[in-house]
């Protein structure tokens, strides 16, 4: 995190190491962007690796999983300070393999094998199509080290530039979570090992982002015009996809991850709109929506590592991840809560909350943009904004589910009923995240000069154009509009201690308060299973968006034999699966799979074939190498 | 910002909290003329809620903070809201702190309070309790 800053605020740093790697060396060089990375990767690794002491000893870690984490968090640390592309694509492999390692973790269960196969294809493939675009782009750009492509990027045909836009998105996409590559999220992060989960939702995923500005916006860019258009519509389906099926999810982790996709949709929104305002001339108003952007980044960072801390402390305690038999944790537990609770308030977007103004900066940029005359841009701004405010609303409704039905009201399991709550270390670790949370949602003034100095490096914000300007007021340049967020929490804390107050109105007349029962509306006793439950919750959700979620819903109604009008039992099972997984991702797996029966029939096991084989191939080498 | 500015703020606040009851009265006399009633005046809510303040308060056992603080974040971010937004006097002194998506995402915060509510099991109650289906069926 200290490099981070150093970069940020210092000189840019080279580092040549050359016995590393034949041929090329490895190079690292740190500029403010890189560093931005590099200080949200230690931020987020000091606050897990804090919780990981008291997790790794309350689960009881394998050696390895211990000896794994630090190197997952060296190579990410290494991804955004590599300064060539022989050096970017080492690392990210290296950080790929890590927290592939990390994810199989607990491989003696068939769902995580299963999870841990997904995201291997996922991120290999991923791997082979940013392989692809940098090959074609270091050789284009006729060197390896990204200052030597920066300087030939004026250089490139059209065509080589469009595909490695295309295939750079893809890859990165795939990693950031963005639709339709994101059928790993909602996989691998419920099933790696909670602290993993922390670092791959809250730093792995930022790795996804990062290579978008750096190849397609810093490189390659000023891209045209659908470059950008292409990047806001991603990230608005990422959006609301995303937070439509964390609202109906009824697993505490995969609400995690899908929340994540969302996130990250509305990052690459930000980015979208971003590269389209400086495509049609308008910088200041792109610097607003590229500081969204970034300061999104860096707050998602901070509450998904809290929220999948809260999430790790209540499995570890629970042994439970369905909201369907939790509950009652806020007795139990009532650290675990208010920590889960601040990263909630921050998911949702609401004031007070981490995700509050990096969103407020977003909404302004789209609506504040001036499109004169050009019918694409006064479209695309309010239907973002649409999407936005839809992602907002459904957010909350997630986020109050997690919260209210985990952890409020009464136990639904006897597990949840005998939580303990979690040792010291995994709650500084989680306290740490918290107080980041509260730093973004109270005073982003503090960050204030960090992203200045980003935004300079910036090509899609321009040289002369100055981004918002931090303060307790923050002020858009160009734009009529302030919020000063750490006075509307101190106005917010007045009011309700206001509140209080008129409450106490007449106290004196009043006879003393008293604890009494539930009212039960004259029934007995109220028990667990008259609540809400996660699914019941989100079923008026699922209905509305019948369309989009097709649930696998199930009614079964047994009659007694006597009558049929006597009701024995009425089964009810209903079953969502990802929609877009079922009609996208199953027919390729079925192809692959035919493919692979018939080139099955070229490996007989004969000794003599694979002789000839080999032989055979090296003929065709040296004939088409001649 | 001014000693001005400053009093008519403290006026909109007041101005909202004395009159909000008196606009639920205006409503339920309008409708009960409609209707053929007599009616409870307009100040019949706030004879209602003196009435109200001098009762026994009870706290139902099982429940957590924010059963007991949801009330009063909903009644603090409406003051709030009642001094941001111009009613009476358009300079604030609150005015640059929040705008409209501010003042939005504080209506916001209330919803979030009545359905977290909501999965508590004294709401819940009122939804499954065996009394109260005829209640649900009019809803």
């Amino acid at each position: 995190m200290a490099f981070g800053l150093s970069a940020i605020f210092g000189s840019p740093r080279h580092l040549q190491v050359d016995w590393l790697l034949p041929l090329v060396g490895v190079r690292l060089d740190l500029d403010p962007l890189g560093g931005l990375f590099v200080a949200a990767t230690g931020a987020v690794s000091v606050a897990v690796g804090i919780y990981s002491v008291g997790y790794a000893r309350r689960e009881q870690w394998a050696r390895f999983p211990l000896l794994m984490l630090p190197v997952f968090v060296a190579a990410m640390l290494l991804v955004p300070a590599a300064g060539s592309a022989t050096t970017f694509l080492l690392a990210w492999e290296l950080m790929a393999a890590a927290s592939l390692a990390l994810v199989l973790s607990e491989h003696r269960r068939e769902a995580v094998r299963s999870a841990g196969a997904f995201y291997a294809v996922m991120t290999q493939l991923g791997f082979a199509a940013i392989l692809l675009a940098l090959v074609l782009l270091s050789s284009a750009g006729g060197g390896d080290a990204f200052s030597v492509i920066a300087a030939h990027t004026d250089d490139l045909s059209s065509g080589t530039r469009t595909t490695v836009f295309l295939l750079t998105l893809m890859g990165f996409g795939s990693k950031a979570g963005l639709l339709p590559l994101h059928a790993w999220l909602p996989r691998a992060h419920p099933e790696a090992p909670s602290p993993v989960s922390a670092l791959m939702s809250a730093a792995m995923v930022n790795m996804g982002i990062y290579g978008i500005i750096r190849i397609d916006l810093q490189l390659l860019g000023p891209g045209p015009q659908w470059w950008g258009l292409t990047l806001m519509i991603l990230g608005a389906m990422s959006a609301v996809f995303g937070v439509l099926q964390a609202s109906v999810a009824a697993d505490l982790k995969q609400l995690l991850a899908y929340s994540t996709t969302e996130n990250m949709g509305l990052v690459t929104l930000g980015l979208g709109a971003a590269a389209l305002l400086s495509a049609t001339g308008a910088p200041t108003v792109a610097a607003i929506a590229t500081t969204a952007a970034l300061l999104h980044l860096l707050s998602h960072a901070a509450f998904k590592t809290l929220g999948f801390l809260a999430a790790g402390s209540v499995l570890a305690a629970t042994g439970l991840r369905d909201l369907d038999r939790l509950g009652g944790l806020a007795r139990r537990m009532p650290g675990t809560t208010v920590m889960f609770g601040i990263a909630a308030l921050g998911a949702s977007g609401l004031p007070l909350g981490a995700g509050f103004v990096s969103e407020w900066l977003l909404l302004q940029s789209l609506i504040h943009s001036p499109h004169g005359d050009n019918t694409l841009l006064a479209l695309m701004m309010p239907l973002s904004v649409g999407a936005i405010a839809l992602t907002t609303g459904l957010g909350i409704a997630a986020m109050v589910k997690a919260f209210g039905v985990g952890f409020l009201a009464r136990p639904r399991s006897a597990a949840a009923e005998a939580a303990r709550e979690s040792p010291a270390s995994m709650l500084t670790g989680m306290a740490l995240a918290a107080a980041a949370c509260v730093v973004f949602a109270v005073a982003p003034a503090l960050l204030g000069p960090t992203l200045g100095q980003v935004l300079a490096v910036l090509p899609t914000v321009g040289g002369d154009a100055t981004g918002p300007q931090f303060g307790t007021f923050l002020r858009l340049p160009g734009v009529a509009g302030s919020i000063a967020p750490g006075l509307l929490a101190g106005a917010l804390v007045i009011a309700v201690l206001t509140a209080l107050g008129i409450a106490r109105w007449g106290v004196r007349h009043r006879p003393a308060t008293v604890a009494a029962p539930l009212w039960a509306c004259g029934a007995d006793a109220l028990g667990p299973r008259m609540q809400y439950t996660a699914t019941s919750f989100a079923e008026p959700l699922q209905r509305v968006f019948d369309d989009v979620l097709r649930p696998d819903t199930d009614v079964e109604v047994t009659h007694f034999a006597e009558s049929q009008y006597l009701v024995e039992k009425v089964t009810y099972r209903t079953r969502l699966t990802d929609p877009i997984e079922a009609r996208l991702y199953r027919p390729v797996v079925r192809a692959l799979t035919t493919w692979a029966q018939w080139v099955r029939g070229a490996h007989n096991g004969s000794v003599h074939l694979y002789l000839a084989y080999g032989s055979l191939g090296l003929l065709i080498v040296l004939l088409v190498a001649r | 910002m001014s000693v001005m500015a400053a009093a008519a703020a403290a006026l909109q606040v007041l101005a909202v909290l004395a009159g909000a009851p008196l606009v639920v009265g205006g409503m339920r006399q309008v409708r009960a003329r409609l209707e053929g009633r007599a009616g409870g005046g307009i100040g019949q809510p706030w004879r209602d809620l003196r009435k109200q303040l001098r009762k026994q308060q009870i706290t139902p056992r099982g429940t957590t903070l924010v059963f007991a603080l949801a009330p009063a974040v909903v009644a603090g971010s409406t003051l709030l809201i009642a001094a941001i937004v111009p009613l009476i006097a358009l300079g604030s002194p609150l005015d640059s702190v929040a705008d409209l998506f501010g003042v939005v995402g504080l209506l916001l915060p209330r919803t979030k309070a009545e359905s977290a509510l909501q999965s508590t099991p004294q709401r819940t109650a009122v939804w499954v309790g065996p009394g109260s289906m005829g209640v649900r069926g009019r809803f």
